[in-house]
């Protein structure tokens, strides 16, 4: 009973949130379009938490890719063109970080963002997969992926982990909180943090500083709560929603090349 | 280029040229710290940026925050002064400070030094009273300043300027003498 109520939610997901069907002509099958990096990954979270589901990361990556207008080649742990995929390692492995870093330093200064940019949006990025290390306490694999567009790329790192809610609890500064929405919120705020030690908390506060500097768009998902920033750092002017609940975290931004109004995911 | 055995490369101490995060900051500290204590207590260690293309916020707190509370809670006995700083990143590490309500000196690449982070006027106008002068005790400053401040006031603005590493004082009889940091022994 409870796997039905939460396939229930998760066609509502579906339908609502993740991708648009439609008909295609030539095959005439139905074929998944349009699908953004953020619903992409948020889908994936969905496929391989869903409790019937029993399918691996990389099956459901698989087929996410495949079904999409994403590059369906390679799909996993390597890289295809304008997108990449990879799975994190479990623990920190700062090698691993640094080779993320320059790769991802290298398509962007290709791409035409200016050195400074580009280093801005590495180093965020690497933020927020330091966070999923430090924080997520994730029972299994975490993913990192990005997307280049000609003239924005997207990044996305999603976890299956406690959360930002019950992460946060964990100190007791915070103990009270009992929303997603709420805790995750506050994670915006430098000095925020599931640990109780100075200096702490920078983490979001780096990625928003960075995407907003040019402009972009910031969308971050944990349990039920979903909260994106356009060309703002500021937490009262993002826009907030709620949508099936999904653990862990989900962090997708995207960047112009070119500061000019604000993007959307 | 900066020369002298108290000047620390941070690039090739900790292997890297990016430096990425808590996670890595926590990683690197130790080395730092190993790095640092090798110069004499009382000595001033120059932290080289110089080859850095990277820096995160996080990383900031871990490492450089982390020393400096070292610096003002007396257990670290050294002065700290960071050069090779990157425009690129400079705002980062000001940021940084800012939150964390810490100043430290900065080269300004030619020798010349200025204060990243928060300090209060009265002590950026204490700070460039001991600049100006050279040596300086507290009734010195009361004697030759114009401003109407007592000597308590002056000695209190001065051992703050002290804890946080930005001046250098020694005992002279009954009083301290204060003196500002220079970095042109490090220059050639």
């Amino acid at each position: 009973m409870a796997n039905h109520s939460f396939f229930s939610r998760a066609v509502v997901m579906h339908a609502q949130e993740v991708v648009q069907l439609h008909r295609d002509s030539t095959r005439n099958n139905r074929v998944l379009t349009d699908l953004t990096l953020a619903a992409g990954i948020e889908h994936l979270v969905w496929r391989i938490t869903h409790p019937v589901a029993d399918e691996t990361i990389q099956d459901a990556l698989w087929d996410i890719l495949t079904a999409s207008r994403w590059p369906s080649t390679n799909a996993h742990n390597t890289t295809n063109g304008g997108i990449g995929v990879l799975i994190l390692p479990r623990q920190c492995n700062l090698l691993w970080l640094r080779e993320i870093e320059s790769t991802l330093r290298g398509h962007m200064t290709d791409m035409g963002f200016t050195p400074k940019t580009a280093k801005a949006l590495t180093g965020a990025t690497s933020e927020i997969l330091n966070n999923v290390w430090q924080h997520a306490h994730t029972p299994g694999p975490s993913l990192l992926a990005y997307h280049r567009e000609p003239t924005r790329i997207n990044i996305g790192v999603a976890d299956i982990g406690i959360g930002v809610l019950q992460s946060l609890r964990m100190n007791p500064t915070y103990a009270s909180f009992t929303t997603s929405m709420a805790a995750l919120k506050k994670a915006m705020a430098v000095g925020v943090s599931s640990v109780q030690e100075e200096g702490r908390g920078y983490g979001f506060d780096t990625v928003l500083r960075a995407v907003a500097d040019q402009w972009g768009a910031v969308r971050l998902r944990t349990g039920q709560a979903i909260l994106e920033f356009r060309g703002t750092t500021d937490v009262r002017a993002a826009t907030t929603g709620y949508g099936v609940e999904l653990p862990g975290l989900q962090v997708v931004f995207t960047c112009p090349t070119t500061p000019g109004a604000p993007v959307a995911l | 280029m900066v020369s002298k055995k108290d000047r620390i490369d941070i690039a090739a101490c900790v292997g890297t040229d990016t430096l990425l995060g808590k996670t890595m900051g926590d990683a690197h500290f130790p080395h730092l710290l190993a790095a640092i204590l090798k110069s004499p207590p009382g000595s001033l260690v120059y932290l080289d940026f110089a080859d850095i293309t990277n820096i995160t916020a996080s990383y900031i707190a871990a490492t450089l925050v982390r020393l400096l509370h070292m610096l003002a809670s007396g257990s670290l006995d050294r002065h700290l002064v960071i050069g090779g700083v990157s425009g690129e990143y400079e705002d980062e590490i000001t940021y940084v400070l800012e939150h964390e309500h810490t100043p430290i000196l900065a080269d300004t690449n030619n020798g010349n030094l200025r204060v990243l982070g928060p300090l209060d006027e009265a002590y950026v106008q204490t700070l460039e009273a001991v600049t100006a002068r050279g040596r300086v005790t507290a009734k010195d400053l009361q004697s030759t300043t114009r401003a109407r401040i007592g000597q308590t006031a002056w000695i209190k603005r001065l051992t703050t300027l002290y804890t946080l590493g930005l001046v250098k004082r020694t005992k002279s009889g009954r009083e301290y003498t204060y003196e500002p940091i220079t970095v042109k022994e490090f220059y050639g």
